[in-house]
């Protein structure tokens, strides 16, 4: 019996991180898009003097974000804020500093059209890339959204490693989440609460030189109040704050040690913290620790659920082209049945090759690849095998 | 036209007469307690034509009349649900106090009154023949069989200052996993087998930095679905291999987690519920896929959502919903994790807890059923007797009030109410003497455990959570409730905040928390003086600096409180026996003021207030887990005495003494039905 199979595309989740990753159901991931975006996000055509791509902005180098202070684009115009890391946006709840698009399609057409940033329209960047303004939003969204980091030194520690971190980023560890409260705002996998808060940052002189949050919540009690940024990779990603005006890790623990700057509507949590200078280079040390590995692009094929190892059991249905099918499958051993490569980096070779050939005594299973999502599945009775 | 108008007139005349009989009763059980006149004016109100003064005058005589006679309360309370369905809210009260679901025909009791254990720390078989818990005497695992009642013990390794959480049986119903919380923040996930009592326990998860709660074994037992509640305040759903203890993260929530995951049949999917954002009470419920592939809602609203369990056969998930009005129980059809067509309603008027879906489709379930309220009785101190009362405060959330406190001044009363279907679980209430008005303030706290006035009226000091799932002291702002964190619990926590006569201070006692609730003999708490303007904190005394009358003592410094003229801090020993004691500040010298022989019957849960000339403490004497039988006055010179409040069933709880050194607010009744019970789930009930 011959079946083809829809193969699982997963994005291959970093330790440490959620494995569900929220993707809409108006945009389901697939590695065509995903690698469209990755492209996308490299091409200075979508700005409107050819001069400044995402990447510009968004270094993968730095963890996709910006060694400058604030952003420059075309024809060197200066933004008004530093341009944020962009790991695990995938999980993010609203997106800009100032959270003002709330999901990742609508944001990444947001800079095309800034003309602080690549000064064009989304109408005229698609056409220069040859591409509609739909597959441009779903493309980027798509790479953006596949941008994860994670397997640091910390979630190393958190899995049960207790020598993934050194003694001093250790105690780094308990003044994060004791003394240093910094776990009231930096929490959870992605290390954000995804909130809103005042540290005072945006006060010059008494006043409010950004009213962040405000701007689009019109509230009174927003203004100054900027997006909690992830702490992933943060070694990589300075300067810090909205605007960039902290050069290191060690300006902004002092800045929150002496309880952020003076703010009508600073946040109630900010206040004096009184570390020691043992304490702050605990803090930073453990700050440090949260570099891993930041992958984008990484996506996985795996079989359905049912037909892998320990999962399969005879009489099951599986999806595949042409409608169901039924098909008689015994326990295929402990391994993984499939490995494929990363089309991304080679999809000719990919499709090309056989993938594997599994045989348990009971029944043969033989795929072959046809695309990047497809493989077909041979499966024959061998000696006892019986259909279910 | 005219003798319409005339009639039209005539009927509002009447109506305004009702409503104002109404409230010369509310007034007679408010301020003078006096129920037996108050009765034949709620009487007559119920006849009222005007449907909303009819209808709550129907509820305050289910309330009043629930003691003295039980059956014409609940005829009161029915008589709302069946003719004045209209008016919603009251209806609403009328249901929460006819015990939640009525034992409804088919529903069967598998156990009651005090053989029922707490339901977090509960389990059940999936066949319903038994039940695992936590002993809350003991902190240790036992069995009961629902059949015989025969009770066993299976843990017998616990050592001093663990503590058995939460647990699951295994589907085979040959193994239970629980957690056990141990001291300095470390906890495990054990294994252990039920029928083997030889067997020893298999540790599957060690952590120091999160507990593993689990929630639904696997059918092949490989996998345990399980919820992390994590340092950072955050609550991961996962899986837990029983084999190496590996664990996947699947999805992180807020510190509130699911109320339950459920696991399904066949591994594929996990069902969990979680609230849209930090502030509500409303949750929605969902589907996961096990791989972590994909998620639907299931059950999405303005309402409450939480998850009941997969039904046998797995193709449907049950789950608990007030969407279509009372809380009620629905099942959703479910193929391949995605809704297939529209759900149907089980069982209406469900207010039990979800335990377990047997095997055989039947549901098990915890109820209870409170008949307790808040009540004020002024007392002699001296003689004991009761002078007036027991009157009955805010008579219009009836046993929903607890934690009564007084202001400084005494022309207020303060206490904590919850409210089921507000944004916010709880709202503080403050109640004027003078005018009986209330005012409510809601919280911005997820729990508030104890709090205090602050002299001038305008802020309260509180142990509390807040909507981050951060315990320690806060201040709360009297009008707003706005909430500002003064004292963050990290590795030492703060307790038992209180305010200094003057306003400058504070006073908590800082130190473990496991010391502070007793488990532990941990003797490092301290008692700290903080200054509220520059937030700096100065020890007053240290636990073991605190010496008693034979020298040997180790004090616990536990619902306690500070003397208003700032001399004294009473403090218990809870084992091996109760004592109270006050401890000299100056002197650091501690003198017993009571004593019992049996551990933990002083002051329960707050239950000890100083006067307000410092002359004394009164306390609440209990002689079991959960009622104090008796008050009592224990001055500093004298003997102690014990009062007359009226009442013969005080609940262990916080009371509160005004300024005027009379007057007594508390709370008390009894929980009138304590339950597990099953209903089958097969059939959907009539619409």
């Amino acid at each position: 019996m011959v079946v083809l199979i829809e193969l699982v595309l997963t994005l291959a989740i970093p330790l440490g991180l959620d494995l569900y990753l929220p993707v809409p159901e108006s945009n389901p991931l697939t590695a065509e898009k995903v690698a469209l975006g990755r492209q996308l996000f490299f091409d200075r055509r979508l700005s409107a003097d050819g001069s400044i791509s995402c990447a510009s902005c968004h270094n993968p180098g730095r963890a996709f974000a910006d060694a400058r202070p604030v952003a420059v684009g075309i024809f060197g115009r200066r933004g008004t804020r530093n341009a944020p890391s962009l790991v695990n946006r995938a999980w993010g709840r609203s997106f800009f500093w100032d959270g003002r698009t709330t999901t990742l399609e609508a944001q990444v057409l947001r800079p095309i059209e800034d003309p602080n940033e690549m000064g064009s329209s989304v109408a005229a960047g698609a056409r220069r890339v040859g591409r509609s303004p739909d597959e441009l939003r779903d493309a980027l969204a798509s790479y953006v959204r596949s941008i994860l980091a994670g397997n640091s030194a910390f979630d190393r520690y958190a899995a049960g490693d207790r020598r993934a971190l050194s003694p001093e980023a250790q105690a780094g560890l308990r003044v994060f989440r004791g003394k240093g409260n910094c776990s009231t705002c930096h929490i959870g996998p992605t290390l954000t609460d995804e909130a809103f808060h005042n540290t005072g940052v945006a006060v010059r002189d008494g006043r409010v030189i950004d009213v962040g949050r405000a701007a689009v919540t019109g509230r009174a009690a927003d203004r100054g109040a900027f997006k909690t940024p992830t702490l992933r990779e943060v070694a990589r990603t300075a300067p810090y704050m909205h605007d960039g005006s902290l050069a290191t890790l060690e300006d902004v623990i002092d800045f929150y040690d002496r309880g952020g700057r003076p703010s009508p509507a600073l946040d109630a949590d900010i206040r004096p913290l009184n570390l020691s200078a043992a304490e702050k280079r605990a803090l930073a040390a453990f700050l440090r620790a949260l570099s891993g590995d930041v992958r984008a692009g990484a996506i996985e094929r795996r079989l359905p659920a049912e037909l892998r190892p320990g999962r399969a059991s005879p009489g099951m249905r599986v999806a595949g082209r042409g409608g169901m099918d039924r098909i008689p499958v015994r326990r295929a051993g402990r391994r993984r049945l499939l490995r494929p490569p990363n089309p991304l980096e080679d999809p000719i070779r990919h499709v090309k090759q056989p993938l594997s050939r599994r045989t348990r005594g009971k029944a043969v299973l033989e795929f072959e690849p046809i695309d990047v999502r497809h493989i077909r599945a041979k499966f024959s009775a061998a000696r006892r095998s019986s259909p279910g | 036209m005219a003798a319409a108008m005339a009639m039209a007139v005539a009927l509002a005349g009447a109506q305004a007469s009702d409503s104002r009989t109404l409230q010369q009763a509310i007034d007679l059980i408010e301020s003078k307690g006096d129920v037996r006149a108050a009765l034949p004016l709620l009487e007559a109100a119920a006849k009222s034509s005007d449907r909303a003064v009819a209808a709550r005058a129907l509820l305050y005589i289910g309330q009043v009349r629930a003691a003295s006679d039980p059956a014409g309360a609940r005829n009161a309370l029915e008589r709302i649900l069946a003719e004045f369905p209209d008016q919603k809210a009251v209806a609403e009260q009328a249901r929460v106090r006819l015990g939640n679901r009525a034992a409804a025909a088919g529903d069967q009791v598998l156990l009651s009154g005090d053989a029922v254990p707490e339901p977090a720390w509960t389990s059940v078989s999936p066949t319903g023949e038994f039940l695992a818990y936590t002993d809350l005497d003991t902190g240790v695992l036992a069995i009961r069989s629902f059949g015989t009642g025969a009770v066993r013990r299976i843990e017998k390794s616990v050592n001093e200052g663990d503590w058995v959480g939460e647990l699951a049986v295994s589907r085979d119903g040959r193994l239970v996993a629980y957690a056990v919380s141990m001291p300095k923040r470390q906890s495990e996930l054990r294994v252990m087998s039920i029928d083997d009592a030889s067997a020893s326990f298999r540790v599957l998860a060690r952590n120091s930095d999160a507990y593993v709660i689990p929630q639904e074994w696997s059918t092949d037992g490989t996998q345990i679905a399980v919820q992390i509640s994590r340092a950072d305040s955050t609550t991961q759903i996962g899986l837990i291999s029983t084999k190496d203890g590996s664990i996947r993260g699947l999805k992180t929530l807020g510190w509130r987690g699911s109320s339950t995951v459920a696991l399904s049949p066949d591994g594929k999917w996990l069902a969990y519920d979680a609230p849209g954002h930090e502030s509500t009470a409303e949750r929605d419920v969902f589907v996961l896929a096990a791989d972590g592939s994909r998620e639907v809602a299931v059950a999405r609203g303005p309402s409450r959502e939480t998850v009941a369990g997969w039904a046998p056969d797995g193709r449907s998930l049950l789950y608990l919903s007030d969407q279509k009005g009372p809380m009620a129980l629905w099942s959703q059809p479910l193929v391949n994790g995605q809704p297939a067509g529209a759900p149907t309603m089980v069982a209406p008027n469900f207010r039990g807890t979800p335990l377990r879906i047997t095997a055989s489709g039947e549901l098990v379930y915890y109820v209870v059923a409170q008949d307790q309220s808040l009540q004020v009785a002024a007392v002699d101190f001296q003689s004991g007797k009761r002078l007036t009362g027991p009157t009955f405060p805010a008579l219009d959330r009836w046993g929903a009030n607890r934690q009564p406190r007084w202001s400084r001044d005494g022309a207020s009363l303060a206490y904590v109410s919850s409210r089921p279907r507000a944004s916010t679980d709880r709202t503080m209430a403050i109640q004027s003497l003078d005018t009986g008005a209330v005012r409510e303030v809601p919280l911005q706290l997820a729990y508030i455990y104890t709090y205090d006035w602050s002299p001038d009226g305008t802020s309260f000091i509180a142990r509390a959570t807040d909507l981050k799932g951060r315990q320690g002291v806060f201040r709360i702002d009297a009008q707003s409730g706005a909430v500002q964190p003064v004292a963050l619990n990290g590795d030492v926590g703060h307790f038992h905040p209180e305010w200094s006569r003057d306003g400058m201070t504070i006073y908590y006692v800082k130190g473990k928390e496991e010391a502070a609730k007793g488990v532990s003999s941990d003797a490092g708490q301290s008692y700290i003086e903080r200054e509220m303007q520059s937030d700096e904190e100065r020890v007053l005394f240290r636990q073991h600096d605190v010496k008693t009358g034979d020298g040997t003592t180790l004090l616990q410094l536990r619902k306690e409180g500070i003397s208003p003229d700032g001399r004294y801090v009473a403090a218990f020993s809870v084992r091996p026996q109760s004592t109270l004691y006050v401890i000299e500040i100056a002197t650091r010298r501690a003198r017993a003021l009571l004593h019992r022989q049996r551990p933990g019957v002083i002051g329960r849960n707050g239950g000890v207030q100083w006067t307000a000339d410092s002359r004394g403490l009164v306390v609440n004497l209990g002689a079991d887990s959960g009622v104090a039988r008796e008050m009592w006055f224990v001055p500093l010179q004298g003997d102690a005495k014990r009062l007359d409040i009226g009442v013969d069933d005080l609940v262990a709880s916080a009371i509160a003494v005004h300024p005027d050194g009379q007057r007594i607010a508390f709370v008390a009744g009894q929980p009138t039905a304590i339950e597990i019970r099953q209903l089958a789930t097969s059939r959907p009930a009539a619409r």
